[in-house]
């Protein structure tokens, strides 16, 4: 019996449960294949993997010893290593000093630069980079090198102990041939008795090389068997679950005119252009791997990203606004909600008040216009109950409210600065269930009023249940445009993994079919 | 149950501005604590010589406090008071120009300062610490070359500014200063401006997805920096009635200092002008109570740290 590397009952409950139950086998000597779809687990299972989240039961079993890493020291030690998908290269090291950085050649206490390069070199040349100088700037190299050096770094901090080496994404820049490289050194590595545990979205290099296979769906094992009987469609299958699950009807929505045209617009992050109309009344989902450019592309129609081509015209009554920046796209009705709550929301410190009515003053007041402190706080708490926000009073510290909260408190501020066009991206990320029916009610309500959306996220019941189309972007590229009655989990998901790469309505032209 | 919302009203006023009385507090006690050990202190000549070293630091600590609150620092303050002193000088007794348009040329030339401060700084995006720094030195090397290095006498025509208005027993300087501290406050806790300065120091990211523009907004408040400086220069070239290209040494820390202990945050988004006004008379105090007890400067300078150090300390633990 081979040795294997046993996951055991693994649980894990943010605002939600992320990990439940999860139980499988690594053997010695393999390469297991982990897939699934955003939100499925598979980080948060990689980083208890790596001691780098301490999970709430469940532990890890070789050979009879149990153990639960308390920190990524802890699993270096019991020989566990990670290539994540965040490159964790030091710029302003050279490129050998990066690869040998957890075991630097020294000699009398100083780093024995000779040895550091001739060490580096071999492992350089093992992942396909042989003719890179080791003068040359890591900040100048292409993404793809960088991930063969960060490669090339966990090959390098392999020891007689390591059993498991587990692989984020390790492909996602690089192109057929680094690639298929890349697969013959794990192959090798494999052989000689290493487990590798192999995380990606290119489901077909999974089915090439990994001998098992296992699927995770809502934080629960979809299935966990040998690899050899499967194809790429079975596993979109079990990815999506059922598909006999029904969809929540809701009635067709009352759509109107165009209200947002965007002709080839690109820019610095999202360089493929993109061309699409977005009408009264409707709400266009953004779905996509992570990666593939749904935030990049909302902060590029909002003006936040220097633009490369194209142009964002916001039509209102005959007359076309062309959004250059953000403040042009506040002034013009437009809203963001960005993914990034605390870094790109919120006012962290500041009350309820000033985080309510800031882009209200940017619609409305002039620079020196009086503020009256009771008129605030009035209009503030208007404001939050009308969504049904949990506060204690308008002077309160939006600190002290719940994720879910201030994500209302989000929604306020645009109803507060009488937007109509909306960009929300991830709006129910990090959100209790609760306060997750209640954003989606009031987008409904929103939109039934006359507002327009486009929502981006990475959670495929909610773009079903609140689109009216759903574009899916891979690769920062726009690959297909979904309507209702041709849409299912599945057939998103194929989209989204670029499985057969043009899918239906034509790419690149995005008007309403129906 | 009407009385218990007033009263809770009442109390979150209190809390609101929990942060000035504070400061005010550990004024009183400072007072206390002087009047006891020094014979003299409690007297008119005490009152006169903290009313009169006053508005320069005053002004030019509103100029800072605004610039911190917007997420920023500004460290030439101290040189650009001293260049616009040396413009006042030269303006006044090298070309003669009559005094009112002297010193508004002397504010012009500070406004300037701020002006390139603000587009390198804001528009540019280079660091504000380093554009300030080096405004710093420019700044000083510009009053210098302007005043040949030589302390130049204006005589009392320039010191009205300075002597108190008979009859009100305050001088204009220190009139001039207090408006403009209930001013700064209005902008700041009234106006959209003020919340557009706290909402970029707070989270600029934040602020731009909300609509704002940061770059005209924190230019100006390093631009209203600038011309503070300027009128600060002016009137301590007023107190001395002369102008000398040394004054104002190190004022940017005493600026700075007293910001923070009124309340004010280095990171930015959080500040208060009045509490900074009280920081401004807690320097004040502090140095004018040390020298009485006959502190030798190092000492004095020792107890100045170890006071500033000890305000961030306490706003650390309150928080």
């Amino acid at each position: 019996m081979t040795e294997s590397f046993s996951i055991k009952g693994i649980h894990k409950s943010f605002a939600v449960k992320v990990l439940d139950g999860v139980s499988f086998d690594i053997d010695r000597g393999s390469i297991h294949g982990l897939v699934g779809e955003n939100g499925a687990g598979k980080t948060t299972l990689i980083r208890i993997l790596s001691g780098l989240l301490q999970a709430d039961a469940g532990m890890i079993e070789l050979s009879g010893a149990r153990f639960s890493p308390q920190s990524r020291r802890e699993a270096i030690d019991e020989g566990i290593a990670l290539v994540s998908q965040e490159l964790s290269l030091i710029e302003t090291l050279s490129i050998s000093e990066n690869i040998l950085i957890n075991s630097l050649p020294s000699k009398f206490y100083r780093i024995d630069k000779r040895q550091t390069l001739e060490q580096a070199r071999l492992f350089l040349e093992a992942v396909g980079l042989g003719h890179l100088d080791d003068r040359e700037k890591l900040s100048s190299l292409t993404l793809a090198d960088k991930q063969l050096i960060e490669f090339a770094k966990a090959l390098a901090t392999e020891s007689e102990y390591q059993r498991l080496l587990i692989l984020d994404e390790p492909t996602s820049a690089l192109s057929p041939i680094k690639i298929d490289h890349m697969h013959e050194i794990l192959k090798k590595k494999a052989q000689n008795g290493l487990g590798i545990l192999y995380v990606s979205h290119d489901l077909e290099a999974v089915i090439k090389i990994c001998d098992q296979i296992t699927v995770l769906r809502d934080g629960k094992i979809a299935l966990s068997q040998k690899n050899k009987p499967l194809t790429e469609d079975q596993l979109v299958s079990v990815m999506s679950g059922s598909d006999s699950r029904v969809r929540t009807k809701r009635p067709p929505r009352k759509i109107g005119a165009s209200v947002l045209e965007i002709k080839g617009l690109s820019s610095d992050v999202f360089p493929n252009p993109i061309s699409l109309e977005l009408n009264q009344g409707e709400i266009l989902g953004v779905a996509g791997l992570g990666g593939s450019g749904r935030s990049e592309l909302l902060h590029t129609i909002f003006g936040l990203e220097k633009r490369i081509s194209g142009q964002a015209l916001l039509k209102r009554n005959d007359r076309d606004i062309s959004i250059e920046n953000a403040d042009g796209a506040v002034t013009a009705g437009m809203a963001l909600i960005p993914e990034d709550r605390k870094q790109q929301g919120i006012f962290a410190g500041q009350p309820l008040t000033t985080n309510t009515l800031i882009s209200g003053l940017v619609r409305s007041e002039s620079l020196f216009d009086w503020i009256l402190p009771s008129e605030e706080q009035k209009r503030t708490r208007g404001l939050l109950q009308k969504l049904m926000v949990k506060y204690q009073g308008a002077l309160q510290k939006i600190d002290e409210l719940s994720g879910g909260n201030q994500q209302k408190m989000l929604v306020a501020r645009w109803l507060n600065a009488k937007a109509s066009v909306w960009l929300l991206d991830e709006p129910t990320r990090g959100v209790d269930v609760a306060s997750k029916s209640a954003i989606h009610d009031k987008l409904e309500e929103l939109t039934d009023k006359g507002d327009s959306m486009i929502v981006a996220s990475s959670d495929l019941d909610e773009l079903m249940r609140i689109s009216d189309r759903i574009l899916v972007l891979s690769k920062k590229r726009l690959v297909s445009v979904l309507s209702p009655d041709r849409w299912s989990k599945h057939k998103i998901l194929e989209a989204t993994f670029n499985l057969n790469h043009l899918t239906e309505d034509s790419p690149m032209e995005v008007k309403n079919s129906g | 149950m009407a009385e218990g919302a007033v009263q809770s009203k009442y109390i979150l006023r209190i809390k609101d501005r929990f942060e000035e009385i504070f400061v005010f507090v550990a004024l009183l006690l400072l007072i206390a604590i002087f009047s006891i050990m020094a014979d003299n202190f409690l007297s008119t000549s005490t009152l006169f010589s903290i009313l009169s070293q006053l508005p320069a630091l005053t002004v030019i600590t509103i100029g800072m406090t605004l610039v911190l609150i917007g997420g920023g620092i500004d460290l030439s303050v101290g040189s650009v008071a001293a260049l616009s002193g040396a413009i006042l000088g030269f303006c006044a007794s090298s070309l003669e120009i009559p005094l009112l348009f002297a010193g508004i040329l002397a504010i012009t030339g500070a406004c300037l300062a701020g002006l390139v401060n603000g587009i390198l700084g804001s528009y540019l995006k280079l660091p504000v610490f380093i554009v300030t720094l080096g405004m710093l030195e420019a700044s000083r090397g510009v009053a210098y070359l302007v005043s040949d290095s030589q302390t130049v006498y204006i005589g009392p025509s320039v010191q009205v500014l300075a002597l108190p208005i008979s009859g009100l027993g305050l001088s204009l300087s220190f009139l001039i200063s207090i408006s403009l501290v209930l001013l700064a406050h209005l902008v700041i806790t009234r106006t959209t401006f003020g919340r557009y300065l706290i909402a970029i120091g707070t989270n600029e990211q934040a602020a731009r997805i909300s609509g704002i523009r940061p770059e005209p907004i924190l230019a100006s408040a390093l631009i209203v920096s600038g011309l503070l400086a300027g009128l600060g220069g002016v009137m301590n070239t007023a107190y001395l009635g002369a102008s000398d290209p040394n004054a104002g040494i190190g004022l940017e820390l005493s600026a700075i200092a007293a910001a923070v202990i009124g309340g004010t945050s280095l990171m930015g988004g959080r500040g208060s002008i009045l509490g900074a006004f009280l920081g401004v008379l807690i320097i004040c105090v502090l140095q004018n109570g040390l020298a009485q007890l006959g502190v030798s400067e190092p000492f004095k300078r020792l107890m100045t740290g170890l006071v500033i150090i000890l305000a961030v300390l306490i706003d650390r633990w309150r928080r």
